[in-house]
């Protein structure tokens, strides 16, 4: 017989084989571990690590870690990440503390929050990067993502002309 | 110019190959994910800048949000630019090219801009541009009293300032495509269903033409007329100042010299049924809604040649658009009227006489049952070059003001006689006139300066030597020294005096004042 599902423990495997030992409500702030667990029962999860083969382990805990945190928040239905997608760029501040990492950690943080299917963990990853975002010039983004201007000087002008209009008060 | 990539075209791997951290590595969702959370257009367009693969997901996206939440600026950027492929995605994306902007102006600047633009007009000086919509110099917009940067530094005792009243300006991307030529985006846009009947207000700073002496005698006229097409036109009241007009697009390309856009909106015209009233060029149109003529009923032609368009007044008449070179607009003013008022001596004034135009045309007055021609007009104004212009040119120096009721007329004699309607600046010096000892008239500075009371002579020794009768008689009997000893106007009565006006052409009484007038003695003759 499964033991009760708020005090149930489940144990997650990063691709790097360590395992992290977290409280199943946790857990399930990930829709694809919740629906893992569903699938393969309680029994199985019991007896084995769930595989969590694209995050490593750096990554996976500090997943956990925002999991940890927002564990009695309501999970979000199909209807509410719409309005997640709603123009705001508030970030709470426990967040805002969380994701003061480094480039490299924030974008494993989107990609595992996607893979693991924690919408409100992309949402705040993806606000953080709209916040580096916002108000630089295209060299400054440029600088701070490293990203290759790969336009020639004559097509980055007829881009800038084009989408002047957008620099309009 | 290379063409910016199309988001369907693949995507060139940057130099660097890019590793799973990087923004420029995210997969496609998850970037759409970041850009939609980039809350000011400025930022997606500036992500858009970065490379290839960002201007691909970015600037759909641009586009898309700017229709989605109805930011025509896109439509009015590239109408006002010239930028064909602007207009493209923004059209693409669903704007409406029908958008009407609305935007705030100070009833004090309207005054500023439509006066200036009519006395430009009437001393044939080119109208400056105007609320160009140019980027970052644009008027500051006006702001709300209870707004903070508004109010006034926290001074109880201080004077509130009391903002300015504020107007609407509206327009559509179409006059400003129109206004500045732009026939690619004109064309664009036309191709797209933009109507090109629609009316812009106060977006130039013309104001409907009834005449000069109609405007100045009896201004309230405009408020009027104004007030009788915003019950139709649903529009915000039209607020102090000069009374404006609702243009086309047709007329906002001819004020502004584009005569190619003024062709392609008439071809543009001609070709859709729904625009049939615009087959003769006429600038007025009917509506579906309000069969009455709306834009003062001026056709293309009047406009034309107010403008100095030399072009498309020969493109107009030789094509066959309009066919009667004296058409009449609804204040029955010709095409030579509108030239004429505007002082296109050199353009549009001799091409339509060259074509046939009536120069003697009598216009509608304001007073009941009057009619006046241009030269009439010029000499009851006091523009007594214009009207030795108008002698020189042909004009009939025998037809000034007619009236319907009864017979004879103010010829352009008499009305250089009476007092003119334009005021000159006040003077107490009047070297080349006789010794007037006793004339407070001319002292208390009513009457011409010595260059305008020149002026007067030379015009009137102008009309006498093309055959204009010193006998002349008006329809209350009067000769035009009559006229001139009834409006103490020493000038006149030196001139006519010059020529031989003496005790026949008027009335012994009159003529005792006219030697008083010119301070002659008694017994002189």
């Amino acid at each position: 017989m499964a033991a009760d599902k708020s005090s149930q423990r489940v144990t997650l495997a990063s691709n790097e084989g360590t395992h992290i030992e977290v409280d199943r409500v946790v857990a399930e702030r990930s829709m694809l571990i919740k629906n893992l667990i569903e699938d393969l029962g309680d029994d199985a999860i019991e007896s084995q690590p769930i595989p969590i083969p694209n995050v490593n382990d750096p990554v996976l805990r500090k997943v956990v870690e925002w999991c940890e945190h927002h564990r009695n928040d309501a999970q979000t239905s199909a209807d509410d990440d719409n309005d997640n997608r709603k123009k705001t760029t508030d970030i709470d501040e426990w967040d805002q503390k969380f994701m003061q990492v480094d480039q490299e950690m924030l974008f494993e943080i989107i990609l595992a929050a996607n893979y693991l299917d924690i919408k409100a963990l992309l949402d705040v990853g993806c606000k953080t990067v709209a916040n580096m975002i916002k108000g630089k010039s295209p060299e400054e983004i440029r600088k701070t993502f490293n990203i290759t201007n790969d336009f020639t000087p004559e097509e980055e002008e007829q881009i800038r002309r084009e989408n002047e209009w957008a620099e309009d008060r | 110019m290379t063409r910016p990539p199309s988001p369907s075209q693949p995507t060139p791997t940057p130099t660097s190959a890019p590793s799973s951290h990087l923004l420029h590595a995210l997969p496609t969702e998850l970037l759409l994910f970041v850009i939609n959370n980039l809350t000011r257009v400025q930022d997606v367009a500036s992500l858009a800048r970065t490379s290839r693969r960002l201007y691909s997901m970015c600037n759909p996206y641009l586009y898309r949000r700017a229709a989605e939440t109805n930011d025509a600026r896109p439509l009015a950027w590239a109408a006002n630019r010239g930028l064909v492929s602007t207009l493209k995605l923004a059209l693409a994306a669903g704007l409406d090219p029908n958008y009407e902007f609305v935007e705030d102006i100070s009833y004090q600047e309207w005054t500023a801009v439509a006066t200036a633009a009519r006395e430009a007009a009437a001393a044939g000086r080119e109208k400056q541009p105007w609320g160009m919509w140019e980027f970052n110099n644009r008027p500051e917009p006006f702001q709300d009293a209870t707004s903070s940067k508004a109010r006034p530094p926290q001074q109880t005792s201080a004077p509130v300032s009391v903002p300015p009243p504020v107007g609407k300006r509206r327009f559509y991307a179409i006059h400003l495509a129109a206004r500045s030529g732009h026939l690619d985006v004109l064309d664009l846009l036309l191709r797209h269903n933009a109507a090109v009947d629609v009316r812009s207000i106060r977006f130039c700073a013309c104001t409907p033409q009834r005449g000069l002496l109609n405007h100045l005698e009896y201004p309230e006229d405009d408020e009027a007329q104004y007030e009788e097409e915003d019950l139709t036109a649903q529009a915000t009241p039209p607020g102090p100042g000069p009374a404006p007009g609702w243009w086309t697009p047709l007329h906002v390309a001819i004020c502004h010299g584009q005569t190619d856009a003024a062709r392609l909106l008439l071809g543009k015209g001609k070709a859709t049924p729904l625009l049939e009233t615009h087959a003769d060029g006429v600038v007025a149109t009917q509506s579906v809604d309000s069969p009455r003529l709306i834009c003062y009923g001026a056709s293309a032609l009047h406009h034309a040649a107010a403008f100095g368009l030399t072009d498309l007044v020969t493109h107009l008449l030789d094509s066959k658009i309009i066919t009667d070179v004296d058409i009449r607009d609804n204040h029955s003013l010709t095409p030579f009227y509108h030239a004429y008022a505007c002082r296109r001596w050199d353009t549009t004034v001799p091409l339509l006489l060259a074509r046939g135009a009536d120069i003697n045309h009598a216009a509608t007055m304001y007073i009941p049952y009057t009619a006046i021609t241009a030269l009439g007009e010029a000499c009851r104004l006091g523009d007594f070059s214009v009207a030795d212009r108008l002698i020189s040119l042909g004009a009939d120096v025998r037809k000034g003001c007619l009236t319907y009721t009864k017979p004879g007329c103010l010829t352009p004699l008499h009305l250089c006689c009476m007092r003119s309607a334009v005021a000159p600046p006040n003077t107490t010096t009047t070297p080349n006139l006789p010794p007037q000892p006793n004339n407070p008239y001319l002292k208390n500075g009513e009457a011409d300066t010595p260059a305008r009371g020149e002026a007067r002579m030379r015009t009137i020794s102008k009309l006498i030597a093309h055959g204009a009768p010193l006998d002349a008689r008006d329809c209350f009997g009067s000769t035009p020294l009559m006229a001139a000893v009834q409006a103490r106007n020493s000038w006149a009565i030196e001139a006519l005096r010059r020529h031989g006006a003496g005790p026949e052409d008027a009335d012994p009484k009159d003529m005792e004042a006219a030697r008083a007038r010119l301070g002659e003695g008694e017994g002189s003759t």
